[in-house]
């Protein structure tokens, strides 16, 4: 039985060496599960044991000593070490599906912003104000509109909107309806006394709580007068 | 004759197995290919027998569960070098990818 016993720990004290070299020699990196954290978690797991099979394979030699009275508070390390080794995996795939989550929906927006600015139509989001918010590369030649530098806020080049029969704004206000509309007059007059007549569909934006958010504006390319 | 088993040794069984289920939850949810995680499973295992052999030896048959305990130790290390192994290379076929 002493035997059977000793060679448990021999084969214990190489394999955990073992362990421990070839999780050194295994590449870890940022973009992988096995990640730095995990693997110097997984070397002091395995080297936990390295210690606690070389005291039981010395034995009497070390009898008495720190290190043989250590072996049963050292192990105890072993089963923390081993959720701290599986969290830190954990939380490091987490952290990746995010990064690639977020890497999928920026490359859909930057494809549904490509098609928005192909578009001849002019295409405009306004705030629960009548304030552009965005503006397609229609839209932005066709109003004259720029972007502040700073807060990349949309800004006018100072012309009125009038839509309908309502009185003229720095923006378009008039077009804040409840429901989806086509085909609303709109007059856009420039400064130096340009003048546009639009013909714009608007459509609101619902926020999840129902309220409205929003409005989708689009019109089609006039000439200017 | 029956002794009482030390009380760190009854103390590290108490916080290996506090700490069991969260490893098993947290495992649990890790994407793993290969066989590294029934390897891993068997690391723990043998380790968390060598707890309780240790204990038991105190009351009953103590030059067979002597031999159990340092056996499991023998086993935990083989599981946990092909743990390691097989973690190693499931890691360089993620790189080759």
């Amino acid at each position: 039985m002493d035997s059977l016993a000793n060679l448990g720990d021999i084969l214990g004290l190489i394999a955990f060496a073992a362990a421990v070299l070839v999780t050194i020699a295994t590449p870890s990196s940022e973009g992988s599960t096995f990640n730095p954290t995990t693997k110097g978690i997984m070397i002091a797991a395995f080297g936990t044991y390295v210690y606690v099979t070389g005291a039981k394979v010395l034995g009497d030699r070390l009898a008495g000593t720190y290190i043989e009275n250590f072996d049963d508070y050292i192990e105890v390390l072993f089963p923390v070490l081993v959720l701290m080794a599986v969290f830190a995996a954990y939380s490091h795939q987490q952290m990746l599906d995010l990064q690639r989550s977020q890497r999928a929906v920026k490359r859909s927006y930057d494809m549904m912003l490509e098609i928005v600015d192909a578009a001849a139509s002019g295409m405009m989001l306004l705030d629960s104000f009548g304030r552009i918010t965005f503006a397609n590369d229609t839209a932005r030649a066709f109003l004259d509109l720029g972007e502040t530098p700073d807060t990349g806020q949309i800004q006018t080049p100072g012309w009125t909107v009038k839509c309908g029969d309502q009185e003229p704004a720095d923006d378009f206000r008039g077009l804040l309806l409840d429901g989806r509309s086509e085909g609303i007059p709109v007059a856009v007059v420039w400064p130096k006394g340009w003048r546009v007549d639009l013909r714009v569909s608007v459509s609101p934006l619902s926020e999840d709580s129902g309220r409205i958010g929003g409005y989708v504006a689009s019109f089609e390319r006039p000439s200017r007068i | 004759m029956v002794t009482a088993p030390p009380i760190s040794e009854i103390a590290r069984l108490v916080i290996a197995l506090a700490v069991l289920p969260f490893i098993f939850r947290v495992a649990r949810q890790i994407r793993m290919s290969g066989t590294s995680g029934p390897w891993f499973a068997i690391t723990i295992g043998a380790v968390y027998a060598s707890y309780l052999f240790t204990i038991i030896e105190s009351f009953v048959a103590e030059p067979l569960f002597n031999a159990l305990q340092h056996s499991s130790y023998g086993v935990a290390g083989v599981a946990g070098l092909l743990t390691a192994i097989e973690t190693r290379r499931q890691v360089l076929e993620e790189r080759l990818r």
